[in-house]
């Protein structure tokens, strides 16, 4: 018995690197038989926009009813000066378990570090003194970097060019749905309720 | 069956290029109708032209009118009526692809369904169609109904 619970135990950390490189920014159900991929970029207003407006709706309509599971994907555009180290940053939050929090906190002060690129002390406010010491190792460490490059990898190959971009995937097939930035909600239900229909 | 009388070489490229316009109509509609008509709206609504209303009219409407005038061009019926209507429709796609280019626009063209990115390939495709169209349509009114060689009355 012993030896089962140590091989499992081993196992652990391959198998929760197995499937992606997700950690922490995921909602929901792994196994519903939606899964949506917003690639976004923390200083992009579409994005804001997105985040503020839509996912809500997204996130009660079909996250939370167990109909899809979300998955944001870290895709920081070069143009954004501050985008990459803002994802970063997220990315090493979400290594701590406070994904959510430093997400919804930079999209909500994006226009002001977006400005004075202070970014550090606009994150650490969600952070405790311990955590805080933690980001500087964690920003430079493959379990922050490794996600957003693999990200960026995934959506150059997808045919992402800019943010946000929302992939839905079901039944194994996937449907880019676009918006130039001006996504409308009703339009995204629509398609969902099509698929899942 | 009076298309087969004719036997010029324009005439058999005209109607090459009419059955070939009419099948590509018929794809394109396909690729549309077999996804969510929401999809389709979206990649209308990206050229930011349309208000909602009428982006919805013609992405529940757009795929079936595609649909049959693949269907009519290829079954050769009434072509100096159905031959500008379809060079009318591709004027109109060419218009707004050059307009989204020129205006840098990094949208999906919406021509073949959801992931065909509008570029310099989507934009020398439909040019061609549009060549394509209006060649058809010229021969379709310098004959009597058919190919080149048979001038109108």
């Amino acid at each position: 018995m012993k030896l089962w619970i140590a091989a499992f135990a081993a196992l652990l950390p391959a198998l929760a690197a197995a499937p992606d490189t997700i950690h922490g920014n995921a909602l929901g159900d792994p196994h519903a038989p939606v899964l949506i991929e917003v690639f976004s970029d923390f200083q992009c207003p579409g994005c804001k926009r997105f985040h503020d407006e839509d996912l809500p709706q997204l996130v009660k309509d079909y996250v939370t009813p167990g109909k899809a599971y979300l998955v944001y994907r870290y895709f920081p555009l070069q143009m954004h000066p501050y985008g990459r180290k803002a994802a970063e940053l997220v990315c090493a939050c979400a290594q701590l378990g406070k994904y959510e929090q430093a997400a919804d906190l930079l999209f909500a002060t994006q226009t002001a570090w977006s400005q004075d690129g202070k970014l550090d002390e606009t994150v650490a406010t969600v952070l405790t003194a311990a955590e805080r010491k933690k980001i500087p190792a964690l920003i430079k460490s493959p379990a922050v970097q490794k996600p957003i490059e693999g990200d960026l990898a995934e959506g150059a190959a997808l045919g992402v060019q800019g943010t946000p971009t929302v992939m839905v995937t079901y039944k194994s097939k996937r449907y880019p749905l676009v918006g130039q930035g001006l996504f409308k909600y009703k339009w995204i239900k629509d398609t969902l309720d099509d698929l899942l229909k | 069956m009076t298309f087969l009388n004719s036997k010029s070489p324009a005439g058999i490229l005209a109607l090459i290029l009419r059955v070939v316009l009419g099948a590509v109509f018929i794809v394109a509609a396909w690729m549309k109708l077999r996804e969510p008509w929401a999809m389709f709206a979206m990649a209308i609504d990206s050229y930011q032209i349309l208000p909602d209303w009428a982006v919805e009219l013609v992405a529940r409407t757009l795929p079936w009118f595609e649909l049959l005038l693949g269907v009519w061009l290829i079954a050769g019926l009434w072509r100096r009526l159905s031959t500008p209507v379809a060079s009318l429709l591709l004027v109109v796609f060419f218009v707004l692809m050059v307009r989204a280019m020129i205006k840098g626009m990094q949208i999906d063209c919406g021509c073949f369904g959801p992931g065909d990115r509008l570029s310099w390939v989507t934009l020398v495709r439909d040019g061609a169609m549009l060549a394509s169209s209006l060649f058809v349509t010229v021969a379709a009114f310098r004959t009597g109904g058919l190919g080149f060689g048979h001038p109108a009355r």
